[in-house]
């Protein structure tokens, strides 16, 4: 397959462009250069302190929203589901506002309730959806809209009783951003996320057999409901993890998936590893955009990715129905 | 080395719709499951095939089958739905593939498919298949699984000629006695009563959830059944007389034993 091979090329020029560009000069010709001869003091500290993490970080929020965005379209069967389905974005943004308006605005609380928010929600939802002993997915479906709505309704409260500076730190979270990335949330990141990319894969089979129904799934010999379990639990992982370090950040989740089912077919051995490695690519060139656009100003990142991601995807529908 | 389900009875939405069933069934042996819409016939085959929870037991070669864990009763039946809709463009083969419990080598996906008049498909988007294409894909997916399952093996297929030409009826069915003649165990539910006869070593009639007959085509089959369990008057004949061949003739609605037909 020629695009598992272009795939690390393309990462690797992502790198080295999002390493280089920024508020300084620090560009990627300087960047090769200064790999050969030694850079500057300065230049180190960008490179180590600012740009490094913010890499790591966007590509390891990048890859766990497009390989969640993968298993939940398994999950549901369906190419548009995302992980906002099972209630991971919704609770996580009702966690990220409660912390920002009732704990005061230190980033680990907001990241600690957003993280905890979106767990309460998949936890409610996966208990709602038993029934005799099983995982309903259409009741599933449906019980993650009400949560939704539910978790918006408190969410829009909430945002009534906050005061100006918090209602600006809620709007700079709800778009994202990698912006406060340090290596500490990277190492969080890492510790949650990074199982969860090498670790999917092994459902590759399991998730191809699920696209035809969970009932013929179980006739070819897999365990169904325990593929569902770890098919949401690893979601509620990477998501959960994801938008608590970085805000909320659209459309990575069903564009990165899309375009590997077009280029590479719907088997999940080839899109999962492609996907870890394209969502993460994907988030790192909108942050590398987002820096340059109006710098010195920074867009928020979720605006970018909606920005390119849904016409991307119109495109996408457009081109299909012909 | 038997499939039996014992004091079977299983409930859909409350409502009981196998009653206390007993049977035995054997491989070698071409068993062909009938009756009228609603009569049990699906819910039997997915209480055999372990899919739908019961109430009695099912043995499937003297173990109880919900003792046995996915991947191992994979090795022992695989089972064609009515219909298996698919969510994903996958090529034509690695459904087939996707069948199977130990990697296939491409020659034998493509052989399979030839054996049920697929050849050629194997690039093609099975979601793009006609309905009986489609089936068949199914078809060669079931065959697939037991290719790489453990003998005896059970091929379970629910209505596998509802969407197949004339040609294509005769050839699944003829594969199913090829498949029982090679050691394996056939369970096939049809509606068609000629495509049965000609099919079955044996003839399980289901009525409102009971088995009202069950024996040899030759014994079982006759008007007064037809008349009863169907509810309408369709003469059988044979072809030759006492032949192979059952004709099911023109049928006439009989209102008097059949009240949805009373106008």
């Amino acid at each position: 397959m020629t695009a598992q091979r272009l795939a690390p090329l393309a990462l690797l020029g992502v790198v080295l462009l999002a390493l280089g560009t920024g508020a300084t000069g620090l560009s990627p010709l300087r960047l090769a250069e200064g790999l050969r001869t030694g850079l500057s003091a300065q230049e180190s500290l960008v490179l180590w302190d600012i740009r490094l993490p913010r890499l790591m970080l966007g590509l390891l929020v990048g890859g766990g929203l497009a390989v969640s965005g993968v298993l939940m379209q398994a999950l549901f069967r369906n190419p548009l589901a995302d992980p906002g389905v099972i209630g991971v974005g919704p609770g996580a943004a009702l966690g990220a506002v409660v912390g920002i308006v009732l704990g005061g605005s230190g980033p680990w609380v907001v990241m600690g309730t957003a993280f905890l928010g979106g767990w309460g929600a998949v936890a409610l939802l996966a208990r709602i959806a038993q029934s005799g002993g099983r995982t309903d997915i259409a009741r599933l479906l449906l019980a993650g809209i009400a949560l939704s709505a539910l978790g918006g309704a408190v969410t829009g409260l909430l945002v009534t009783m906050a005061d100006d500076r918090q209602l600006r730190d809620l709007s700079y979270w709800s778009m994202g951003s990698l912006g406060g990335a340090t290596w500490q949330k990277v190492g969080l990141g890492a510790l949650v996320i990074l199982p969860v990319l090498l670790l999917a894969p092994r459902l590759a089979r399991g998730l191809d057999a699920l696209a035809l129904g969970e009932a013929a799934a179980f006739h070819m010999g897999h365990r169904v409901e325990r593929l569902k379990v770890l098919a949401i639990v690893m979601t509620a992982l990477a998501t959960g993890a994801a938008v608590s370090l970085a805000g909320g950040i659209g459309f990575i989740g069903v564009v990165v998936p899309h375009l590997l089912r077009l280029a590479l077919g719907p088997g999940h051995r080839a899109i999962l590893p492609l996907a870890a490695l394209g969502g993460g690519a994907l988030l790192v060139l909108a942050d590398v955009l987002a820096r340059v656009l109006t710098a010195p100003a920074e867009l928020p990142i979720g605006i970018l990715t909606a920005l390119i991601g849904a016409p991307v995807f119109l495109h996408i529908l457009l081109r299909r129905r012909a | 080395m038997t499939l039996e389900a014992r004091n079977l009875t299983l409930h859909r939405a409350g409502r009981p719709v196998l009653n206390d069933l007993t049977l035995r069934l054997h491989p070698g042996e071409v068993t062909v499951l009938i009756g009228p819409n609603g009569s049990g016939k699906s819910s039997l085959l997915a209480a055999l095939s372990g899919t739908l929870p019961f109430d009695g037991q099912v043995l499937l070669n003297g173990q109880d089958i919900r003792q046995i864990p996915a991947p191992q009763l994979a090795l022992r039946r695989a089972v064609m739905a009515q219909e298996t809709t698919l969510a994903f463009p996958f090529p034509v083969e690695d459904i087939v593939a996707l069948g199977a419990s130990r990697p296939l080598p491409p020659a034998r996906i493509a052989a399979l498919l030839s054996e049920v008049g697929l050849k050629g498909f194997a690039h093609r988007n099975a979601m793009e298949l006609s309905g009986g294409e489609a089936q068949r894909m199914h078809l060669a997916r079931a065959l697939a699984q037991a290719e790489t399952g453990l003998e005896p093996f059970w091929l379970m297929l629910d209505e596998p000629v509802s969407s197949l030409d004339l040609a294509h009826q005769v050839a699944v069915i003829d594969r199913a006695r090829a498949f029982a003649a090679a050691g394996g165990g056939a369970l096939v539910v049809l509606h068609d009563l000629n495509l049965a006869f000609r099919g079955a070593d044996r003839i399980l009639v289901l009525h409102q959830g009971a088995l009202v007959a069950d024996g040899a085509p030759s014994e079982v089959m006759s008007d007064a059944l037809i008349a009863r369990v169907y509810g309408c008057e369709a003469p059988l004949n044979r072809l030759p007389p006492e032949g192979p061949f059952l004709l099911v003739q023109a049928v006439q609605p009989s209102a008097r034993q059949n009240p949805a037909l009373r106008a």
